[in-house]
């Protein structure tokens, strides 16, 4: 076939498909049926909460590694045994009373899509509305389980009347029953695959006509940009969403308020979170648990909208932690975090005491002209060289490791701790060192003039050395033998480029201060597997490598004798307790709780994290 | 006692393994109330009952066997194991769901001691005669559960230098009543604040639930 010829070929291809795929296109977006279940819910809702895919995310979870771990876990083991007659029990009688068992309403019932939704209490509904809507799976075991749950109420006298709506040339038929006399009627009614419950008809109404396109009154929540930011800040794979919109609660938060006693304690403290509320634009949540157990929430805020006190401790906090830089890609227990506190010591320590409300002597007004306390002020001109960033890690600290030059040092506990703190200027605009370096002589000679003091009481049955080591032309300072450090530890520090670094051990220090950024937990593939990608900048951080704990534990009997040791266990407690912490830290790899603060808003989230299986 | 008092108690002392009858209070209320005492008569059959039957050898097709009868129309086609972990997922999901409200009475904070069991309906709403709680049962295997980990994690932690976070120490020493804290009044105070969403969220969130306690009727007082 000639190239000419082939290419005809292809254009007619195109030529035919162009209008084919236009009318896919126009049929689509001409679709009367919202795509998911947001869309039948008006944009004035309060809060949402969705599960979405149930039936399969429950399948990949019990089919996942980690609830394969759980099985194990001995007492959820032990539970499961004792208590599988309970299921039967459970199952049999959901059978009974509903017409589907528990594994029914999972995945046939609610295995699709799941929405539950509330507005807030207004005049006409002092109690709030509410609704419910599941688009299951089998329509036919719907009806059945609303028949059921009408024909169990008819029994017990709390159905109330059958309705009849005609929306659009259909009839849909909506039955009224009363739970409980205090509490709103609730309106049960099935249209197709769509169960819907309410607690109130006119909302069985607006799912209906807007599921045939006609209620155009108020936007859906679908469309509502605050709703359609929120679902981008979840992973997809999050089977539980919780969505809260701010100002629809705005009305009540202020009602509330309004029935305090402004000068009250109690006022003020709720003035600051209905201020800060009034400034969230909105608050969603998320849930995975297929693979991974996850919870991530993210507040999105108008920065400057928040109060004075809540943008000060957000700005204190906010930023991304540089720490992860400094610790190694195999720390097996990392935290990180940034906290300004001379902005919080300045902003929040400087206040003076609330003024007594009992009458006071005169001289007791005289007090208020005192100035600060030397003390404090003190404080707060070296709180100005302090921080933001500080952080921890522990690491192995395998002496035959690649590196090693101080020798052997303490044995007690096969891992090293190291501890940085940032240190700045005392005044940014001042040019000097940073107070680590003022500081380090400092304390190089008093570390010097303790070891003397200690070696001149003739009471220490161990000599207290100071030693000094050159690395990469400054000075690592090390001492061994001093009280109260623990015998055979040799307590160490060095200060790199303003960070203050101390350690329980010279090579764990050298280590730190010599790390490259290729080698930090930051640039470790295996941690940023394990961080969420909406939170790789923390502000934040707490990360446990629980399979790295786990091989300690497991590999090294000093790691529990260390630990017995310092809890004052004896052996036969020490090795139960291990077993249980062994037993807890095979549920997953590893943990990573996060905060992440910046002018957008503040990211959170935690996860317990099953590593993939090598391929 | 009043009798949804007596249901409460009850329930208690059959949780914590105790004859019902030893209980001076349920004693008093049985003897005077012939519907509770059916009621006390027909738990400890059932316990009873349980307790005979753990120690019979059981096929493993029995539960499917018991559900066809009850429902020919309907089969089960998850082997038992399967089906039992699908339950515990939802199971598991409904409760991160509906659990955090319902733990904390949807922001309302109760003046007294912590409860010892989930209480959503009694969070929302005064108890006022004779009310479902199908929770409570459902929540029951949930404690045991519940217990058998706090030992866990209690022994397990006994190895760690955690006392400083209130989590450590000794089985059954974790710290009771700790002292308020500036954090802690921090979050009071905004668990206060947010009272206008939480308390009517919860409200809506009992009724629906509510909606699935098909229970019989109960005449009792």
């Amino acid at each position: 076939m000639s190239r000419n010829s082939e290419f005809s070929r292809i254009r007619r291809c195109l030529l035919l498909a162009a209008p084919l795929l236009f009318g896919v296109v126009t049929i689509a977006s001409a679709d009367d049926v919202p795509a998911t279940l947001a869309g039948l819910v008006s944009d004035d809702v309060g809060l949402v909460v969705e599960v979405r895919d149930l039936a399969h995310q429950i399948e990949k979870c019990v089919a996942g590694p980690m609830f394969r771990r759980l099985a194990h876990y001995p007492p959820f083991e032990k539970w499961s045994k004792q208590n599988g007659q309970f299921w039967s029990l459970l199952s049999a009688e959901s059978l009974r009373r509903l017409g589907a068992s528990p594994e029914d309403m999972a995945t046939r019932l609610l295995g699709n899509d799941v929405l539950f939704a509330v507005w807030p209490p207004d005049g006409d509904s002092p109690h709030g509305e509410a609704l419910f809507l599941t688009e299951a799976a089998d329509d036919q075991l719907l009806q059945t389980v609303l028949e059921r749950l009408v024909a169990a109420h008819r029994e017990r006298g709390q159905w109330k009347a059958e309705h009849v709506l005609n929306i659009n040339g259909r009839s849909l038929n909506v039955h009224e029953v009363e739970t409980h006399g205090d509490q709103p009627r609730l309106f049960l009614a099935v249209a197709e695959r769509l169960g819907i419950i309410a607690t109130n008809e006119q909302l069985v109404r607006n799912v209906v006509a807007r599921r045939a396109g006609s209620d155009a009154h108020r936007g859906a929540l679908s469309a509502l940009p605050a709703y359609q930011a929120a679902g981008r800040r979840l992973a997809d794979e999050a089977a539980v969403r919780l969505f809260v919109n701010p100002r629809s609660w705005d009305n009540a938060l202020l009602a509330d308020l309004g029935k305090k006693e402004p000068a009250s304690d109690e006022a003020k403290t709720q003035a600051v979170v209905v201020e800060t509320w009034r400034a969230t634009e909105y608050l969603v949540a998320g849930l995975e648990f297929s693979l991974n157990l996850s919870l991530e929430a993210f507040i999105r805020w108008d920065h400057h909208a928040l109060p004075e006190s809540v943008r000060e401790i957000a700005d204190a906090a906010a930023g991304s932690s540089e720490f992860l830089e400094h610790a190694p890609a195999g720390a097996i227990v990392a935290l990180a975090g940034r906290v300004d506190g001379s902005r919080l010591l300045r902003r929040f320590g400087m206040r003076r005491p609330r003024a007594p409300t009992a009458p006071t002597s005169p001289a007791s007004h005289s007090s208020h002209a005192r100035p600060p306390d030397p003390g404090l002020f003190a404080l707060l001109t070296l709180a100005g060289g302090v921080g933001p960033d500080f952080g921890a890690y522990l690491n192995t600290n395998d002496p035959t490791a690649h590196g090693a030059q101080f020798g052997p040092t303490h044995t007690a506990f096969p891992c090293d701790c190291v501890v940085g703190l940032r240190t700045r200027s005392l005044d940014p605009n001042d040019g000097r060192p940073a107070l680590a370096e003022l500081l380090e002589p400092l304390l190089h000679r008093a570390l010097v003039v303790a070891s003397e003091l200690h070696n001149a009481d003739l009471s220490h049955s161990i000599r207290a050395e100071v030693r000094s080591h050159e690395v990469e032309g400054g000075r690592l300072t090390s001492v061994v033998g001093l009280a109260p450090f623990p015998a055979g530890l040799e307590a160490s520090f060095m200060v790199v480029d303003g960070r203050m670094l101390a350690g329980t051990s010279p090579d764990a220090v050298r280590r730190a201060a010599t790390l490259s950024t290729s080698e930090s937990l930051a640039h470790s593939s295996r941690f940023n597997a394990h961080i969420s990608p909406r939170l790789n900048h923390p502000s934040q951080l707490v990360y446990i490598d629980l399979a790295g704990l786990r091989r300690l534990l497991g590999a090294s009997a000093e790691a529990i004798d260390f630990l017995a040791a310092v809890k004052g266990l004896d052996r036969r407690a020490a090795e139960h307790s291990g077993r249980e912490l062994l037993a807890l830290l095979q549920l997953a790899d590893a943990l990573v709780a996060a905060a992440q603060i910046d002018h957008d808003g503040l990211a959170a989230g935690i996860r317990l994290v099953v590593d993939a299986p090598p391929y | 006692m009043r009798c949804d008092e007596f249901e409460i108690r009850l329930n208690e002392v059959l949780d914590q393994r105790r004859l019902p009858e030893a209980d001076v209070g349920l004693a008093d209320h049985a003897r005077q109330c012939e519907k509770c005492r059916a009621l006390a008569a027909s738990f400890q059959a059932i316990l009873e009952g349980l307790e005979r039957s753990l120690t019979v050898p059981c096929t493993n097709d029995l539960s499917d066997r018991v559900l066809a009868a009850l429902a020919p129309a309907t089969t089960i086609r998850f082997p038992h194991r399967r089906q039992l972990m699908v339950l515990a997922a939802a199971a598991a999901v409904l409760l991160l769901v509906i659990g955090p409200w319902t733990w904390f009475g949807g922001g309302e904070r109760s003046a007294g001691p912590a409860p010892r069991i989930p209480r959503p309906s009694a969070a929302v709403k005064p108890a006022t005669g004779s009310q479902p709680r199908p929770e409570k049962e459902i929540a029951g295997p949930y404690r045991t559960l519940a217990r058998e980990t706090t030992a866990s994690l209690s022994v397990a932690m006994q190895l760690l230098p955690v006392e400083s976070l209130g989590i450590g120490g000794a089985a059954g020493t974790q710290s009771r009543n700790p002292p308020a804290t500036a954090p802690a009044e921090w979050v009071h105070g905004l668990t206060d604040g947010l009272t206008p969403v939480t308390r009517p969220t919860a409200g809506v969130m009992s009724t629906f639930i509510d909606l699935l306690s098909a229970k019989d009727e109960d005449p009792r007082s």
